[in-house]
């Protein structure tokens, strides 16, 4: 895939001027370079990282074992960081790049300034990468085979570490670009409703600097220092803690750009109009609100935690239920709506009159539906008693392959159908291969996440590479074990085709030079418009306020307690692997 | 002229994969034992059936779904 | 605001799962007994565990009529001891603690299930109403070699089980002591 626009020439210009003057492109080219750029960085982690999977699926079901079993971790590490760090978060930035422009209806303040922000996300991505990779040739003497959530004492080298602080950095950067063009807009339209699209870029960044504070302390404070040898190896409980503050709300992250599609994209595509706007806004500040005061959810098992704190944060999980019913109410709500407008009738009959045949809208529905089971296995998870039975089981990664790795990564291949036309003004490669492929994907997700679910029952734990022990039966409520494998295996098999396909149809979509058609990017209003929702809502600084204020509630006690009950440094703790000794030797 | 395009077949199958998928477990919360791969053998059955329901339609001129 | 009227039955409808799912919760924790695993192990230094008292010789120590404790400690890739012989019908509390990195300790088919910090004691208890033989699993990946830890746990007929160390002493263990076990988490077999 090139960047399409830059090089391609004539054909290129001749087919630009065959798009409309509203069109996207044509109004903000520089914007979409942007964002086709952002989108090229998504597209190749999201390759690669697929690829890791479809290795680790036949891997540990003992189908094909191509890498040793100690290398397995290395895969698996850029198998989570090139998915859920590079290719969510890059594309989210294109996509929220692409919404707060088209909504306020101006590009951003500082071309330079998006830039730099871009290149900052991007250097800091390529430190991360480098050092995991390095993991792969023992003679480099660099590794970080310590998977997403890097918990102390193991340990990474400091470029990792210093990679993803500067990566954040980057995405902080992206959310002040937001701001900015938000504010520049509020100043020639005092009093009027923050746009839609904008409303939920603010808040989704909102909650995003907050939840990145864990995890900056946690990497700034503790991780790089010690990786360097300055400080000595930190409470681990205390590192893990600052992970999950981060490592929760760091989902709906991913979540809240695809809501931010099916609020305004699905509806238009489907025929019709978002049924409320009112309560979109209140789904969306119930996330800024409760995103973050809930990781402790993930520590369930934790000792060193009372269980009152895990109480609360429990509460608070089932509470973040309702955001997320109310979307499936008003998202259906609006499906409905688009088929009557298009002639559906009855009860269920309307379902007929849905645009199936467009891949856009066929996989941000499916993308839905899998959503709603995914959403059911969570809550299981979050209650904190049935939780023992799946903690830290295959059943945890069947779940958010549900979640981040449907709901969101196939709304998010889906809508590249529809919004990379959009940003190149080239005319999707081919609709019947992208129909198959978002199909093929929901397929292969459910072969994989049912073995994975049912795996997990059965006790079968998650990250590692050989779940087969001479110590272990493990007893499957139907099916055998070697069922169980072979279903999981195939299903990944599935997906990595389901992926190929996805980045062949979009990588030849641009270098067609057929200029894109119906490229109307104006959403139609709500049945229930903005004007109906008090402007209290719109007050982001009250919501921020409210939003600390619960996560002070929420986690100043317990870090109290983790900090008085082991201290900051506690004796005995050592860095595995002590990949230092022979660089301080080095210093020495 | 069949009674389901393409598409929609692509869509009608999809859906059933789940519903053959989870079957056996189903099932087996009644103590029926069904293998998955008869559960999934019954699927592709089922299946064939609706692409000649589709295929063999009395009105020729019956509306795509 | 303006709320349509199926968008509130919706809404009260979300509420009410909510709240039904939050008192299964309570009702687990306060009817069923289910105690989540939390600070009462107390702290160790895991450079030092051979001077610990319970974690120096880890194993199984009877402290009750049918009441025991078992230390366990994790290390990169094993669990010590790789063998725990419990009786049937008999209350065993683990206290499971790491000397590196960390780790997790799942009797696999129960819903005996905690993480392993190191500097941190995990106090599990567990009943054991019928014999039977478990694994126990890793289940947290802690280094290149994670995939190999595992041990397992040999609950025995009452009248086929001796302690297996030989002279060790009671003792009250390290944590409280824990006279009025209720069932926690494993309510296993």
């Amino acid at each position: 895939m090139s960047t399409p626009g830059e090089t391609a020439g004539e054909t290129v210009e001749s087919a630009r001027e065959m798009l409309p003057d509203n069109s996207f492109l044509i109004q903000y080219p520089h914007v979409s370079r942007v964002v086709r750029s952002l989108f090229l960085t998504a597209f190749v982690a999201f390759g690669i990282g697929a690829f890791m999977g479809v290795l680790q699926a036949l891997h540990r079901t003992g189908i094909a074992r191509i890498v040793a079993s100690s290398d397995y971790y290395t895969l698996l590490t850029l198998h989570g960081v090139l998915l859920v760090i590079v290719f969510t978060i890059f594309f989210l930035a294109g996509v929220f790049t692409w919404a707060n422009t088209r909504s306020l209806d101006r590009p951003p303040v500082s071309k330079r300034f998006t830039w730099f922000w871009v290149v900052t996300m991007s250097v800091g991505s390529a430190m991360a990468g480098i050092a995991i990779l390095a993991g792969l040739i023992p003679s480099i003497g660099m590794s970080a085979d310590v998977l997403f959530t890097f918990y102390a004492p193991l340990q990474a080298h400091p470029l990792f570490y210093i990679g993803l602080a500067v990566f954040i950095i980057g995405t902080w950067l992206a959310g002040i670009d937001w701001f900015r063009q938000y504010l520049a807009w509020r100043g020639e339209n005092t009093g009027e409703r923050i746009p839609l699209q904008s409303f939920m870029v603010l808040t989704t960044m909102l909650m995003w600097f907050i939840a990145t504070m864990g995890v900056a302390v946690e990497v700034v404070v503790f991780l790089i220092p010690w990786s360097l040898g300055i400080v000595p190896a930190p409470n681990p409980l205390l590192t893990r803690t600052l992970f999950w503050f981060f490592g929760h709300p760091v989902v709906y992250f991913w979540l809240m750009p695809a809501y931010l599609l099916w609020y305004t994209v699905l509806p238009k595509i489907a025929g019709g109009r978002l049924f409320s706007d009112p309560l979109a806004r209140v789904v969306f500040v119930l996330f800024l609100l409760l995103s973050t005061p809930v990781g402790i959810h993930h520590q369930y098992v934790d000792p060193g935690i009372a269980e009152g704190f895990k109480f609360i944060a429990m509460t608070n999980t089932m509470f973040l239920l309702l955001p997320s019913l109310l979307t499936a109410f008003t998202v259906v709500a609006s499906i409905e709506h688009g088929a009557r407008q298009r002639g559906g009738t009855g009860y269920f009959g309307w379902l007929k009159a849905l645009p199936w045949r467009d891949p856009a809208f066929t996989g941000m529905t499916l993308a839905g539906l899998m959503f709603a089971a995914g959403g059911f296995s969570g809550m299981i998870n979050a209650g904190m008693n049935i939780n023992y039975l799946v903690h830290n089981t295959i059943w945890v990664p069947g779940h958010f392959h549900l979640t981040v790795g449907t709901a969101v990564a196939l709304t998010f291949m889906a809508a590249s159908y529809w919004l990379v036309p959009r940003i190149t003004g080239r005319e999707l490669y081919s609709r019947p291969i992208g129909l198959f492929q978002v199909v093929l994907w929901f397929v292969g997700m459910v072969f994989m996440s049912a073995a994975m679910h049912r795996g997990g029952l059965a006790g079968i734990p998650r990250r590692t590479a050989e779940p087969q022990y001479p110590q272990v039966t493990f007893e499957t409520v139907a099916g055998s074990v070697g069922s169980l494998r072979l279903q999981l295996a195939f299903g990944g098999v599935l997906l990595f085709v389901s992926a190929l396909l996805f980045l062949v149809n979009v990588g030849l979509t641009a270098m067609n030079n057929e200029p894109a058609r119906g490229l109307d990017s104006a959403l139609p209003p709500a049945l229930s418009g903005p004007e109906q929702s008090p402007t209290v809502l719109d007050n982001l600084k009250l919501w921020a306020l409210i939003a600390v204020v619960l996560v002070i509630l929420a986690y100043s006690l317990p870090l109290y307690s983790i900090v008085q009950g082991a201290g900051l440094y506690p004796p005995g703790q050592e860095a595995t692997p002590a990949v230092l000794a022979p660089l301080l030797e080095v210093i020495a | 002229m069949s009674r389901l395009s393409p598409a929609a077949l692509l869509i009608v199958g999809a859906f059933m994969v789940p519903l053959f998928i989870e079957l056996p477990v189903v099932l087996s919360f009644v103590g029926v034992e069904l293998s998955m791969t008869a559960s999934l053998g019954i699927g592709v059955v089922a299946f064939t059936l609706v692409l000649i329901w589709s295929e063999i339609s009395e009105k020729p001129e019956a509306a795509d779904a | 605001m303006h709320v349509h009227n199926y968008e509130k039955l919706w809404l009260g409808a979300s509420l009410l799962l909510i709240v039904g799912f939050i008192s299964t919760i309570v009702y687990g924790a306060a009817g069923a007994g289910v105690t989540m695993v939390n600070d009462e192990g107390g702290h160790v230094n895991p450079n030092n565990l051979g001077n610990t008292s319970g974690f120096d010789d880890p194993g199984v120590t009877k402290i009750g009529p049918s009441e025991y404790e078992v230390h366990v400690a994790a290390l990169r890739f094993a669990f010590q001891p790789g063998t725990i012989e419990v009786p049937a019908n008999s209350t065993v509390t683990f206290y499971v603690t790491s000397r590196d990195v960390i780790h997790g300790f799942q009797i696999v088919g129960t819903n005996a299930n905690t993480m392993v910090i190191p500097g941190e004691v995990s106090k599990i208890t567990v009943n054991f109403d019928e014999p039977g033989e478990y694994g126990i699993v890793c289940h947290e990946y802690c280094g290149a070699g994670h995939h190999s830890m595992a041990a397992e746990l040999l609950v025995k007929e009452p009248s086929n089980f001796t302690m297996q160390t030989d002279t060790q002493t009671p003792t009250s263990g390290n944590g409280p002591t824990n006279a009025t076990a209720t069932p926690t988490g494993g309510e296993s077999a």
